[in-house]
């Protein structure tokens, strides 16, 4: 189906439903006028005094919040309503990093005003370091060490090179925050129309940890600056008479980065080589605007009909900022070749269609049907890189190297990726009084891509679903559903692989041929009116059936169980408990050196292991296959008890939450069949490769325990206490302190962003007031 | 790579359509739906009254209104709770205190005051989930509803009153039947609410964001029941519009679905990424060299052998841009 008749058809969907003339339905009830309706002012706040005690990784306690020591303001309230206005404020952790301020200003029926100020931190760490020093403001951002320490470094030898940063680093906050403001309008002119209007600016500064890189083993952990704003508009209206709905509506958002580009020293050499620069420079985040309309009609009709026809366009632009040059490096500016432009000229179309129709024709029958269509159209001119400058080092050949290590056709260029994906679903429920409601569905998904491997993939999903719902002791809800998505693979696409160098039997599990099923099953019990117990159990499989190397396979399992109860009046009890289990299998081939003699994909393809295995030919002998489960398991419980009104005055309330995270990710080795795909029957005397040693275990938990308590005083005023307890513990290979007992090592030097684990200890004294 | 126009049958959905409408237009004639047995609450809340529940009738013709105060001679509870909430209040014109009060939702009274036993209202907690549905629709089908018929919870046979209480609301804010969004949500979707406890989350159980900031549960145009954008990715760049390019070198995964690498609802690992680096990045990148490399625990930061690709942050601590890159050696997102 071409384009444009994708287009027409849309066209004509939202015609036929517009087209299509409504009968009025009577509006609503008829009314009496209003009681007049003396003005009235309530509010609260809850405010006081509070204490922290935080051992260990007191940010990671804090992380999107302030918990610092002193008076704080929470729950703020105002409302007040009189005869014609409903007015509504109020204000959480004033003056504090996270303080959010809101209010509206509602004439009911008319028109409503609001406003938000929200503020959201986010504390990475608070002992991070480092030796560079940034130039504060600028564009790009330019972050220096000075010469004398470079020259340290440089000179050092690695095992002094700790040394010479502690003693020169300073230590500094990782943290950032979003300050948000938004406002907004809904007017109705009329009972039928309501227009709604939101304005919203955000603004993000501060640091976040980004790599850099002089080559292969080195690495340069800096700040990257965050100098961030974010302007949105969307407005709507919306049009009701009788049976017809129609809405309109345009969104605008213009992200706007001060720092689009980020130039750093190398800690490890202080002037330029042709191999080695002193500098690199490289980018971050571009501006864009993204700009969209969009269209809907609906309409109810008869038998609980309603048929919903929606329609958007949109423009993804970046702001034609000129490409940055291709090295920072003075010593090789001669050799730079030109760039065949100077701009990104980054652009992308998006369009979506979603036709809806949903039915109960008969008492027992309910359907519906659903059309969509989303088309990512990138409009970014390829880009043919004439020259490749890796690391601000010596340019290069822009050029491939095959997988066999012979020389490649495959052109260095920019893939600018595209979708375009078609979704019909169509679902059929048969209702019984009785026997609960059985329901059988089916969604065709075709993608059309550019530029991947799979240009083209379908899936088939059938699902099944049977509930009990109008039981007063029970309820059930079962789901499942399978499904299989397949792609064409092409031996031109296989041969392109081997040209980039990668496996041709690689497939990337987004678009992998894959099959699919998972169950659910949800119910609840309900022996009392008062008691209740719930309980979930959920399970499924992806296996990427012709995936030879990548994902192989993705399973879970999630069983959940709860129990609210309402003993008395005064007291609520919670309690819930789930456990997780998760599982992916993949698969890969380690080679480590160059292939000799060099092979063709034809080669390739059709080669035969020798007796023994031979480094050079490792490309083709599954002897070199290692595969990696990684199997995640999590345990969480949540247990809340409310006693309220303890002698009419006195309200207690306890939470505690439990999580614990523990993941594995273990290696195997060995394979004599090409196809084998779970590791697990492996015969380990046909590796090629030594025994791996296992990873440790990852490990998280968190618990976290409050208490509060309030007292009545009077029914306007109430004073309390509350105590939060949070322990968050972690053994973490990669990022906690065993892991990286120093930040330079050889030729990397880190910030120190770690996991590190804390206790913290929070104390509130509180007063409320209510008026 | 050259790009090739999938086909989806024009006529196959143009058939479905159309024989939809037929159904609709036929005058296929429905029975009245017989009320059901009491149906079970998803969440259990307080009872508003210790009343016996009546036997359902379905109210008579002949039943006058008789106004709110004498729902509240008995119900008094009830009415308290419905007193707090926006439904009471009066000089909005689209409320049921604009009309007939209680009566407005629960049907004329008259006949339930002479005998309050076995003339009865409707009473929502044990009525079926569509005839619920239908009641709150009558004036919740604009903005935030339009889209609830068909959608998944409707779909499902969930009720309004499954998650809001129209009396004894735990939390003022949409009347909701729990302290907490994410408690109300966590009543069936239980692993989502539990991954908001891991290292790498959004800030939700700080109280900056909630389940209803990317979902709008009672139904969207966007796939998930995500409330912005026609897309994953469309979505998560209203926010982390840092992220929504376009670059010049872009990275297949980030275009064409965040989720791909990143779990939204929370996870153990850095950047909330579905699994440890490098091991996440080698599901799609096997080749030679270091790509296909067993980093194992030999070349942790505290093994024999430590390499900076699976210590710290793994391989985006050189491929950096892993998002997109505009520099024009950026191919592979480390300048």
């Amino acid at each position: 189906m071409t384009t444009a008749m994708q287009r027409i058809l849309a066209a004509f969907a939202t015609t036929f439903f517009l087209a299509v003339p409504a009968a009025g339905l009577a509006q609503g009830t008829p009314t009496t006028p209003p009681a007049p309706v003396p003005s009235v002012t309530v509010g609260g706040a809850d405010f006081g005094l509070r204490k922290t005690n935080a051992t260990g990784d007191a940010a990671r306690y804090e992380r999107y919040r302030d918990m610092g020591d002193g008076a704080y303001l929470n729950q703020f309230q105002l409302t007040r309503e009189n005869a014609n206005w409903f007015f509504d404020g109020g204000a959480n952790n004033v003056g504090r990093q996270d303080q959010r301020f809101f209010g509206s200003a509602t004439k009911p029926g008319r028109i409503r005003v609001w406003g938000m100020w929200n503020q959201i931190p986010m504390v990475m760490s608070v002992t991070t370091q480092t030796l560079f020093t940034e130039d504060i403001g600028g564009e790009p951002a330019v972050f220096t060490i000075p010469n004398g320490i470079q020259s340290q470094m440089q000179a050092a030898a690695p095992a002094a090179r700790p040394a010479v940063f502690e003693a020169n680093s300073l230590t500094f906050d990782t943290r950032s925050v979003r300050r948000i403001g938004i406002g907004g309008f809904e007017y109705l002119p009329s009972r039928d129309l309501t227009v709604r209007t939101t304005l919203s600016f955000t603004e993000r500064e501060g640091t976040l940890p980004y790599g850099g890189s002089f080559g292969h083993n080195s690495l340069v952990e800096m700040p990257a600056p965050i100098r961030q704003s974010l302007t949105d508009f969307d407005s709507s209206a919306e049009f009701v008479r009788g049976r017809w709905l129609f809405r309109g509506g345009v969104l605008g958002s213009w992200f706007q980065n001060a720092v689009s580009q980020v130039e750093f020293d190398n800690p490890f050499q202080a002037t330029d080589l042709t191999g080695t620069p002193s500098r690199g420079r490289l980018s971050v985040a571009p501006s864009n605007s993204f700009i969209s309309a969009n269209g809907m009609a609906s309409v109810r009709l008869a038998r609980r009909t309603r048929a919903t026809a929606y329609v958007s366009v949109g423009a993804l632009e970046d702001t034609g900022a000129a490409l940055m040059p291709q090295t920072i490096n003075a010593v090789n500016f001669p050799t730079i070749a030109p760039l065949p432009r100077s701009t990104v000229d980054g652009a992308a179309r998006t369009s979506g269609v979603n036709l809806t129709f949903t039915s109960r024709p008969a008492r027992q029958l309910d359907i519906s049907a659903r059309y969509r269509l989303y088309d990512y159209d990138n409009r970014t001119p390829v880009f043919v890189l004439p020259q490749r400058v890796s690391y601000d080092n010596t340019p290069g050949a822009a050029t491939y190297t095959a997988l066999g290590g012979v020389p490649s056709p495959a052109i260095v260029e920019t893939e600018p990726f595209g979708v375009k994906r078609h979704t019909l679903d169509a679902d059929v429920r048969f209702l019984s009084t009785r026997a609960g409601t059985a329901g059988v569905g089916f969604t065709r998904q075709v993608e059309d891509r550019a530029h991947r491997f799979f240009e083209s993939t379908a899936e088939n999903t059938v699902r099944l679903t049977y509930d009990v719902v109008g039981m007063s002791v029970f309820s059930v809800r079962t789901r499942y559903e399978h499904g299989g998505r397949r792609g064409d693979v092409t031996d031109a696409a296989q041969r392109a692989l081997f040209n980039i160098g990668e496996h041709p039997e690689v497939r990337q599990f987004d678009i992998a041929s894959r099959d699919r099923d998972r169950i659910t099953v949800l119910g609840t019990l309900t022996p009392f009116g008062s008691l209740s117990f719930s309980g979930s159990v959920a399970a499924g499989r992806d296996d990427y059936l012709e995936s030879t190397f990548g994902l192989r396979d993705n399973t879970h399992r999630v069983y959940t169980a709860g129990l609210d109860a309402v003993p008395r009046d005064n007291v609520n009890i919670g309690l819930s408990y789930d456990y997780e289990r998760y599982e992916a299998i993949m698969r890969s081939r380690s080679v480590s050196g160059a292939t000799s003699p060099t092979m063709t994909f034809e080669q390739y393809m059709a080669f035969v292991p020798p007796p023994t295995p031979v480094a050079g030919s490792a490309i083709a002998d599954p002897r070199y296959d290692w595969g990696n489960t990684g199997a995640e398991r999590v345990h969480s419980v949540i247990a809340n008890l409310e006693i309220l009104r303890i002698r009419e005055r006195l309200d207690l309330r306890f939470l505690y939450d439990f999580n614990r995270a523990h993941s594995l990710y273990s290696y195997s080795t060995g394979s004599n069949i090409p196809l084998r795909t779970l590791p697990e029957d492996i015969d380990p005397a046909q590796t090629a490769l030594p025994p791996p040693t296992q990873l440790p275990l990852v490990k998280q938990k968190l618990q976290r325990g409050t208490v509060d308590a309030v007292y009545s005083l009077t029914p306007r005023l109430g004073v309390g206490a509350s105590f939060w307890y949070e322990e968050y513990r972690v053994s973490d290979y990669t990022l906690d302190e065993d892991a990286n007992p120093e930040l330079v090592r050889g030729s990397a030097v880190l910030l120190g962003y770690m996991y590190r684990p804390y206790t913290a200890r929070t104390l509130w004294a509180r007063i409320i007031v209510n008026w | 790579m050259s790009r090739r126009v999938a086909q989806l049958p024009l006529w196959l959905w143009v058939v479905a359509l159309g024989c939809a409408w037929a159904i609709a237009f036929a005058g296929v004639q429905a029975r009245p739906v017989a009320p059901q047995q009491p149906a079970s609450p998803v969440k259990n809340a307080a009872p508003a009254t210790k009343s016996p529940a009546p036997a359902q009738q379905a109210p008579t013709s002949t039943a006058t209104y008789v106004g709110d105060s004498a729902c509240a001679t008995c119900h008094e509870a009830a009415a308290a709770g419905y007193n707090r909430t926006p439904h009471h209040r009066a000089v909005d014109p689209r409320t049921p205190a604009a009309a007939k009060s209680c009566e407005t939702c629960h049907g004329p009274a008259s006949e339930h005051i002479a005998d309050p036993v076995n003339k009865s209202l409707k009473k929502f907690k044990t009525l079926p989930a569509e005839q619920v549905n239908a009641t709150c629709t009558t004036c919740h089908n604009r903005g935030e509803h339009v889209l609830w018929d068909g959608s998944q919870h409707e779909s499902r046979g969930l009720a309004c009153t499954s998650c809001h209480s129209i009396h004894t609301p735990k939390l003022a804010t949409g009347q909701l039947k729990d302290t907490t969004q994410i408690q109300l949500c966590a009543t069936c979707h239980r692993d989502k609410a539990s991954k908001v406890d891991r290292s790498g989350h959004m800030p939700v159980r700080e109280g900056k964001m909630q389940c209803s900031t990317c979902h709008n549960v009672h139904g969207a145009t966007n796939v998930k029941l995500l409330r912005k954008g026609d897309s994953i990715a469309e979505l998560c760049t209203t926010c982390h519009a840092d992220k929504r390019g376009p670059y010049l070198w872009e990275h297949a995964p980030s275009r064409d679905g965040c989720v791909t690498c990143h779990d939204p609802h929370g996870s153990s690992n850095e950047r909330m990424l579905v699994a440890k680096q490098p091991i996440l990045c080698q599901r799609c990148h096997v080749a030679t060299r270091h790509p296909s490399t067993v980093y194992d625990a030999a070349t942790v930061g505290a093994g024999a052998n430590p390499s900076v690709r699976i210590y710290s942050r793994g391989c985006v601590e050189c491929h950096s841009a892993i998002h997109g890159s505009n520099h024009p050696s950026g191919q592979r997102f480390i300048r």
